[in-house]
């Protein structure tokens, strides 16, 4: 009975995690370009050379710059420079790069007062050009205003609409669904039918109709209050019917009532021994339904009722790209803040799967299962 | 295992440590009410093991959920009895009063080590919750004591263990875990339900043994609810025999096998093999277990007995047939006198 047993160091379950997280490179990438997404979004008033409602009007529809190590007379210069354009053709927008006008690209600059964080005043920014001149490196839209600049300020919102938005809506639905699979009874219909009612209305009109019930004009930061809120009023419901049934499973698992038997109040039951074990579930559905929040700002701003201009949001962003001609004549109006949504959703994507596979307990190793 | 005799000759007291009296357990569905608990009574007492003996479906388990009011209600309701523990009844007790005594006074280990622990929490943390809870211990002290139980219930290693997850153990050594866990506060009471049917038949004696050991230690009394006659003759005190919901036969272990009162006692172990008897076949109480929602009216084993006679169309009691002896059938004292074979006959090849 009391034999030398070999014993395996324990493995937490964040090794085995980390362990099986380093099998899928793509989830890793998409982790990473996500810790940058955010970093950038969190820094975007040091990295945006302008601020985002900054015009010029006389360099509307300015394409992107490209960046130049080699000058003029052939010359090698380590501090790449942009090169001055003018507008040539007014009717079709038309630029002409000036070969001689050199502006080089200088790093931590002079510009507008910012707030770093909102806390930290400064007036640095991680690059910019000797005024007058002015750089666009992913080039402007019909009011001359730097693309680079609004990008990164509506990363702010496009990339905390769906962080705030599942923080609001998976403890709505954890705590309704947990109750509802637990408790059963009234409490699981109640509950359960309304969750029906909120799932059975259409949620592109659901979104707009519940927007109309907020004044269009509001201050911008209301405003996206108001989206989140709208969001995650109707992710909750989703996730609640999940949860309940997995807690339902649960509630006639063995460990359920091990843990009532010992003495455990049904709260603590709920909070300590169910909801724990539903984990691996949500983080993976958190993580995939981010890209949902994400395009369901996108689609309110690109509707207008959004966020408002002059306020940056890669929705409204996408919404200055709506004509043909913007397609053809500024393709950069679509493709950036396309491909910035494009990126984010799939590297969302692409962690969530490498999480579920990583927290999936059927994959653990190491024990005899 | 030493039995001491003076126990199970002791008429039924009312200062037993657990007394459980007519207990009537009753699932109300919308097509039917099943009666899976229907008038058992029994007792224990410290330091002694009362085995609860049935096949599947005949309310053992629902007997030990119900002590604990563990019950899912609805549909499930305990509609009759008493439940004394300590003097106090516990079907009139409060839920709040109720947790006071789950896991400090009365705990219980479950059958599958497998998934009665919570997979996400380390065995440790499972029993330093319990000792917080109940004990009041610090977290600290807590992992002490929790080390000290998984060492006693003959976890090796204990100190590196105490951080393992259930998964990475084997299910002896959950079952170990779960051992811990149950007896992390010195329960009066443990409830025991078939701990040792999904172990491997090695682990199964060690594990009978180490409750043995804990319960001599620490002087409790153990509910072993179990299908299995082997465990039962080894390590019981008293035998309760439950069919159908009810309890038909109560005796000493020894009384049990040996002169057992009740045709299907009789017929249960009729029906195991015996070593070095060479047979076609094994005899079997003919017939299945009746559905609890149309239970048979009269003596529910009626149908299945090989001593039926008219009588048993009407309930019989369960009554002292000799001394502590209780069966319920109106022809145990045939039985008893051994003017009547209630075995069932060989199965012809």
């Amino acid at each position: 009975m009391t034999d030398p047993v070999e014993v395996v160091a324990p493995q937490s379950p964040g090794v085995v995690f980390w362990t099986q997280m380093k099998k899928s490179p793509l989830a890793i990438a998409g982790g990473v370009l996500l810790g940058l997404f955010y970093l950038l979004a969190m820094l975007a008033p040091f990295v945006a050379p302008y601020p985002q409602e900054e015009m010029d009007r006389t360099k509307y529809f300015h394409p992107p710059q490209g960046l130049h190590w080699i000058r003029a007379d052939g010359s090698f210069s380590l501090r790449p420079y942009v090169r001055e354009e003018r507008l040539v053709d007014v009717g079709s927008f038309e630029y002409q790069e000036d070969p001689v006008r050199e502006l080089p690209l200088r790093f931590f600059v002079r510009g507008e007062p910012i707030y770093i964080l909102g806390v930290l005043p400064t007036s640095l920014h991680l690059y910019g050009v000797d005024p007058p001149g002015r750089v666009f490196l992913l080039g402007s839209d019909s009011f001359g205003r730097d693309v680079v600049s609004r990008l990164l300020y509506g990363s702010q919102i496009s990339l905390t609409v769906g962080v705030v938005g599942i923080i609001i809506s998976f403890t709505l639905g954890l705590l309704l669904g947990g109750i509802a699979g637990y408790f059963g009874g009234f409490a699981d219909t109640v509950i359960m039918r309304i969750t029906e009612l909120l799932l059975s209305v259409p949620s592109l009109y659901l979104i707009i109709a519940l927007r109309a019930v907020f004044p269009v004009d509001l201050p911008s930061r209301q405003i996206y209050l108001g989206i989140v809120a709208i969001l995650a009023f109707i992710g909750w419901a989703g996730l609640a019917r999940v949860i309940r049934g997995l807690v339902l499973s649960m509630r006639k698992s063995d460990f359920v009532t091990a843990a009532e038997a010992l003495g455990f109040s049904r709260l603590r039951v709920i909070a300590r021994h169910v909801l724990p074990n539903t984990m691996s579930y949500v983080i993976v559905a958190a993580t995939l339904s981010i890209p949902g929040y994400i395009l369901g700002e996108v689609v309110l701003s690109f509707l207008g009722v959004g966020v408002q201009e002059p306020s940056a949001s890669w929705g409204n962003m996408l919404n200055q790209a709506r004509s043909i001609r913007a397609l053809t004549t500024f393709p950069w109006l679509l493709l950036v803040p396309g491909t910035a949504i494009f990126l984010t959703v799939m590297a969302f994507n692409f962690l969530g799967d490498g999480l579920r596979d990583a927290l999936d307990p059927r994959r653990v190793s190491g024990g005899k299962a | 295992m030493d039995r001491p005799s003076f126990i199970v000759d002791r008429p039924s007291s009312a200062d037993a440590l657990l007394r459980v009296e007519d207990l009537k357990t009753y699932f109300y569905t919308d097509t039917a009410v099943i009666k899976a608990v229907d008038g058992v009574s029994f007792e224990v007492n410290a330091g002694e093991t009362l085995a609860v003996v049935g096949e599947s479906g005949s309310g053992k388990s629902v007997t030990a959920l119900s002590i604990l009011k563990l019950v899912a209600s609805p549909p499930g309701r305990i509609v009759g009895g008493r439940i004394l523990f300590k003097g106090r009844d516990l079907v009139n007790l409060s839920n709040a009063e109720m947790r006071a005594i789950r896991g400090k006074e009365i705990s219980m280990i479950f059958q599958e080590p497998m998934t009665a622990l919570n997979p996400v929490y380390t065995c440790g943390e499972q029993i330093i919750e319990t000792l917080v809870l109940h004990e009041h211990l610090t977290r600290r002290d807590a992992k002490t004591r929790a080390i000290e139980m998984l060492d006693r219930v003959g976890i090796p290693a204990a100190r590196q263990r105490v951080d393992e997850y259930p998964h990475q153990m084997s299910g002896g050594m959950r079952q170990r875990v779960m051992i811990a866990m149950a007896l992390a506060c010195k329960p009066a009471v443990v409830i025991a339900d078939e701990p040792t049917t999904a172990l491997d038949v090695t682990i199964q004696a060690q594990i009978l043994e180490l409750l043995g050991e804990l319960q001599r230690e620490l002087g409790m009394a153990v509910i072993l609810i179990t299908h299995d006659l082997g465990v039962v003759a080894e390590t019981a005190d008293r035998v309760a025999v439950m069919y159908a919901g009810q309890v038909v036969e109560y005796s000493n272990v020894l009384d049990t096998f040996t002169k057992p009162m009740h045709p299907y006692t009789a017929g249960l172990q009729a029906s195991l093999p015996k070593l070095g008897e060479v047979v076609d076949r094994l005899r079997v109480i003919p017939g299945t277990v009746p559905n609890p929602a149309r239970f048979p009216v009269g003596c529910r084993f009626h149908p299945r007995c090989p001593v039926m006679v008219e009588q048993c169309l009407q309930d019989p009691a369960l009554e002292s047939i000799d001394g502590a002896h209780l069966s319920r059938c109106w022809r145990a004292r045939e039985i008893a006198a051994r003017t009547l074979d209630p075995a069932p006959p060989p199965v012809k090849a």
